[in-house]
Formats: C-alpha cells, structure tokens, sequence
C-alpha cells in the first residue's frame, strides 16, 4: 500500500472538507443531483376545455405557479407553490380548471 | 447596464393589494398630470390579502353604531395600551368616508331593511363588524378604479429595496418575476404597501404556502423598510390566529358569530366571552387548546339549517372559497359537526395584531418620503378597512410632499451591489433549492420562536437566523420563478431576526399569547409601557430601543384598560 493511501485512514466524524459549506458545494456539483418529481399537483387543467391562446388563469395566479405548455399551449401547473385560493377556477372563462386540496392539508 | 427595466414616476406604490390600491387610486386623482406606478409581484386583479375578496369589515366605526373615541379605547385595551392613539383615531374619524367612498365604486356593504348599515357585534365591547356578502368582486372593482383614473401598473414585479438619497427615498430596485429583468425605478415618494409577513412560521400540515396570509406576502415591506433605515415597531406583538386546523384560513367566527355561532372546548362548552382575535382571546384559546378540555372548535351545529347554508353561502364564496372543498373532502358539514380549530404558526401583521413599519397618523414613516399602509404598517388590528383608509391618508400625505422635492440622486455603486445580491442565485443553478433553505428556516421559526417564549429558546433561533444568512448566500434559481422565491427567503430571515431580537429585548409578558415569555410571566408596566422600535443603524447592526407611548387623547382608566383580560369564563361549577 502506498504511503499515500495509508495516510487517507478514514476517521469517522472527520470533514473531508474546509467547512460543511464546502461540502454541500461539492455534492450539489456532483451526478447524484436529486431532482424532484411532482405528483398530485392540486391544479387541474381539463385540456379539452382548456382554450388555446388564453393565458387568463396564469394571470390570476396571486403565487405565479401557472404557465402555458409551449407546444400544447395548454395551462398548466408549473410550481408546486399553490395557495388553492380558487383564482384560476373561478376567473377560467371555460371552467376548465378544479383546484384540488393540496395533499398534505386534505 | 441594457438589459434594466428604468422607469420614473412622481409617485411610486409598491404592491396592488388592498392599501396599495387605494393609495395609487387616489394620488393619481390628485395628480392628473403626474405619474403614478404602481408595482405588483402578483396581478392586481387577483393580489393581496383580499385576492379573493372579502366577507365583511371587521372594524367600521358607523355613525349611530360607533364613535371613533368607543373603538380607539376598544383598540387600546385590545393592545395592552401599547399604541400610537393619534394614528388610530385618524383611522376611525376617517373610515366612515372610507366606506362611502368606497359604495361609490361599486362595492357593496350589508344594509338592513330600512337601510341602514347592518352593523354586529364581535368585538368584546363595541359594534364594528359590517358584513359584505357580495365581497367576492372586490379586487375587480379596484382594477377598474385603477384602469379608469390611469394609474400606470407595472404586474410581475417585486421591489427588493428601496432606494435613497441622503436618507430620503427616492425609487426602488427589483426584478420582474417573469423574465428576470433587473427593474430600477426612481420616485419622488415611495409608499410600500406590501403586506404581512405571512410566511414566516410554518404551517403545522408542513405545507409551505398553507398560510393564512397570501403567500406572496413574504414580509418583504418589512425587510424594505428595515434596510432603508426605518424604524420598525411591536415586532414582538406577533400574529397567531385560531384557525381552521390543516385548512389554516379563517374559522371564521366573525361571519358565523352574528348568526350565532361560537368558539368551544371538546365538550361543547363555551370557554370566551368574546371571539373577536387580540392576544388576550388567543392565550385563552391556546390554554383550552392544549389543556384536558382541547380542543377547540367552532360551533355551528346548533343553528337552524337555512342559518347553516347561509354562512355557508358567505364562507364558501369569499376569501378563502376553498373552505368548502376542504370541509367536503374531511366530511365536515357545519350543521352536522363541530369545525375543528387551531393556533396559527406565528406572523408579523400589524392588520390583526401590531407589527409594522414605525407610521404616525399622517402614513409617515421615519423615512423622509416613505410611506407605508396596510398589514405591513403599524397601525394595530387594522384590518382591510384600516388598509384603505390609511392608503388614501399616505397618497395625501406623500401629494402635500411632493411639491418640496425632485428626482434624487440614486446610488450607482448601491444598485450595482444590490443587481448583484438579487441575481446571484441565477449563476448558481446548482445552489440549495429555496423551498429546502425556506423550510429550515420557518421551521426554526416555529422551533425557537413560537410563542410560549423563552430566553434560550429566542437565542437559539437567533443564532441560526444570523448564520442562515450564509446560506441565503448559496441559494440557487434555474427559472425567474425560483429567484422570487430566494430572494424572499432573505425577507423571511430578515423577519425572523427582528422577531427574535424584539421577542428577546422586551423582558416582560404582554399581549397575551403573543408575546407571552415563561421566564418573565407578568407584565411590567413600570419598565415596558413603552414601544420596542428597531432600525438598521449606520454601523450595520439590527438596533432595538424603547419608544415611549404617546400622552392618549382618549384617556382610559386602569379598569378599563384591562377590559379584555377578562374574557375567560370560568368553569362551572361540578354539579352537586
């Protein structure tokens, strides 16, 4: 074993780092990135209803979670901020929209 | 640099809710030939507090049902006398013509047969609350009001400071929430109307924007006015409601009161004498809460069913219209069960308690050029009444000032530093997601800062607020969206430091459950009649000191200054 590798003994509790902020720099740089996955989303858009070039709900939106999906050109809910006020269904001129309780209050 | 948004206005107001509405309505009907832009980060027609609109005003001094002296004691003893009389006694000479003025946009308020405002009782005194049915439009009548006089409105933008010249205030910096873009606009007058600092304990469902307040009110007039050199008052005094527990809006006690229905215990038992929220009812609460007889919940189920469906009708339309869903989804139906209650994560909201930027009766801040309204300014339980009202008193305060100044000269060093802070976590895609930095540190809220209070418990949270300023250094945004996001959770640090500093400095109780300290469990009148103030001195540090309550001008004797640590109803006696 080389004099190099015998000096990295690993001592538990030991930083490998300068601080704890350089250690989480590290691993958010790394290829294990987590990248979180929405599900059960409380807005809900009935797309058939849902009318093309109408963006009437994304501008209700007092938290901006609603965007148009380019290519469907759709709405839909972008960020999981919802404060399910009901601004989107309530000002939708088709009522194409229900906004769901959002999971952890339901 | 090209790619700035610059834009100049005589008059500048910084959110579209419900103080900032009114503000920029009436200065630019004073000003016809002037600028006035108004600045939103939501959309005006959907922003604010009352985004929803609302279901009644909780505190209209009516001629014939009220006088301003009745509700000024009202408040006073609601406050522990800790208040600023002047600035609200012009809230209540004022409001009345608030309301007409208002009637005379469109809104509508509940009359009774002969036509006379339809005022109830749930204040533990006096008459104040003035119901409004049909308050669901009301956000669209201001937009109207606003289109129709020619307020300038800027949507999607979020000032993050305010600009100043020799410490007078002269514009402000931010970014539009959309694309990004660095916004610098320079004013004459600056009114911030920004709102509660909404989102600063966590909800107890774990659910980030499960808040009461809107969300979006972040506390960022807080922090504004706090790096501008402004004085900040009662931060101590914080806002905790009895709520819809999980659903965290409200109960709501002042609609279904009038028709009879009231707060009890688990065993059915009615604990209050009034329901109407200030600290002293909130430590009831929380007592009943958390004692062998919680918990608490709101009482409907006694009332005849057209009654049920009529608060129904109000709850499950206006200001928080998902009331219903929510119940549907638990299987609540108001006539069949009691509504289950609980405390609030803790908030800064002058509107329901007392926090706020330091104003005086005419909207001033101790800024020169700075006024501020609504639940950001600290008027005391304000409401959304106290918001207009004090809206229309900034515009003409901020319109009798403008003649005497121009255009500052705004700080190209300060803008650059401040372009740098904003758009920093853009060039750090990879930095910590807001939502994980927001969490720990509304979850340090609740840890350390949630009443009951202690001196340890404070401490520790203060340590880490000043460390997470480290932290908000390493925050990252891929999307604009994100950037609004981290650039908030330095408001919500912001409003978490002064919590704990304020909490810490004042060595006494008050205020009941908001500001109740188990080490220093009595109020102390002899060392603390006094306001706790706080400002961003020049050497960089958060500095508290006493400011001493104004003489009144509706004096109280000391019995009636105590009125409303009486409200618990003692326990009946054990049957014999």
């Amino acid at each position: 074993m080389s004099d190099e590798r015998k000096e990295k003994k690993v001592v538990a509790g030991q930083l490998k780092f300068e601080s704890e902020l350089a250690a989480a720099e590290a691993s958010r740089l790394g290829p294990n990135r987590q990248v979180t996955k929405f599900f059960d989303v409380p807005v809900v858009v009935d797309e058939e209803r849902c009318i093309s070039g109408c963006h009437v709900c994304v501008e209700s939106c007092p938290v901006d979670c609603l965007a148009i999906e380019i290519e469907r050109r759709k709405a839909y809910m972008k960020f999981d901020d919802c404060w399910y006020c009901l601004a989107c269904e309530v000002d939708c001129p088709t009522n194409a929209i229900t906004v769901k309780i959002p999971f952890l209050i339901r | 640099m090209a790619d700035d948004i610059r834009l100049e206005a005589d008059v500048l107001v910084v959110g579209g809710g419900t103080a900032g509405c009114v503000a920029a309505i009436k200065a630019k009907e004073a000003l016809p030939d002037g600028i006035v832009l108004l600045l939103e980060k939501a959309n005006v027609k959907r922003s604010g507090a009352i985004a929803l609109g609302m279901d009644g005003v909780n505190n209209a001094v009516i001629p014939g049902h009220a006088t301003p002296a009745q509700y000024v004691r009202e408040i006073t003893m609601a406050n522990d006398g800790i208040v600023n009389q002047r600035a609200i006694l012009a809230y209540a000479e004022q409001s009345f013509g608030m309301i007409q003025e208002l009637e005379s946009w469109g809104v509508k308020f509940q009359k009774t047969a002969t036509g006379d405002y339809d005022v109830k009782k749930v204040h533990h005194q006096g008459s104040y609350v003035l119901p409004m049915p049909e308050g669901y439009d009301i956000k669209k009548l201001l937009t109207r009001m606003i289109r129709r006089v020619g307020v300038r409105t800027e949507n999607r933008v979020m000032a993050t400071r305010v600009l100043t010249d020799e410490g007078r205030a002269v514009g402000v910096v931010g970014i539009n929430v959309r694309t990004g873009e660095f916004v610098i606009v320079k004013s004459k007058v600056v009114i911030l109307c920004c709102g509660a600092a909404g989102r600063l304990g966590l909800p107890a469902s774990g659910y980030l924007m499960g808040t009461y307040e809107n969300p979006s009110n972040a506390g960022d007039g807080y922090s504004m006015a706090y790096h501008a050199g402004a004085e900040l008052t009662n931060i101590e005094c914080f806002q905790i409601n009895p709520l819809l527990k999980d659903y965290n809006g409200p109960a709501c006690a002042y609609v279904s009161g009038p028709f009879g229905g009231y707060t009890v215990n688990a065993k059915g038992n009615r604990f209050m004498l009034s329901d109407y929220w200030s600290g002293q009812m909130m430590m009831e609460f929380y007592k009943e809460l958390t004692g062998p007889n919680g918990p608490v919940f709101l009482k409907m189920d006694h009332l005849a069913p057209e009654t049920v469906s009529e608060i129904e009708k109000i709850l499950h339309t206006t200001e928080r219209p998902s009331r219903g869903r929510f119940h549907a989804g638990r299987g609540t139906d108001y006539g069949e069960k009691l509504v289950e209650m609980a405390v609030s994560e803790i908030g800064l909201c002058s509107g329901h308690s007392a926090s706020g930027v330091w104003v005086n009766e005419r909207g001033e801040t101790t800024v020169p050029g700075l006024y501020a309204a609504g639940d950001m300014a600290s008027v005391p339980h304000s409401y959304m009444l106290g918001a207009f009202t004090y809206g229309n008193i900034c515009a003409r305060s901020a319109l009798q000032y403008l003649p005497k100044v121009n255009y500052g000269t705004t700080d190209d060093g300060f803008i650059e530093r401040e372009r740098q802070r904003v758009l920093a976590p853009l060039h750090r895609p990879n930095g910590i997601p807001w939502h994980l930095l927001e969490y720990k540190l509304r979850r340090h809220v609740n840890d350390y800062l949630q009443p009951p209070k202690s001196a340890n418990r404070l401490e520790r949270g203060l340590e880490y607020f000043v460390r997470a300023s480290e932290e908000i250094e390493q925050l990252g945004a891929v999307e604009p969206h994100d950037l609004m996001r981290a650039v908030e959770c330095a408001f919500i640090r912001d409003c978490a430091e002064m919590a704990a500093r304020a909490s810490l400095y004042r060595t006494e109780s008050r205020w009941g459950l908001y500001h109740y300290r188990q080490d220093f469990p009595e109020m102390d009148d002899e060392n603390w009649f006094v306001h706790v103030n706080l400002k961003l001195t020049s050497d960089g540090a958060m500095t508290l000191f006493r400011r001493p309550v104004e003489p009144y001008v509706i004096p109280l004797d000391q019995t009636e200054l105590e009125n409303y640590r009486r409200i618990r109803i003692p326990a009946e006696p054990a049957m014999v």
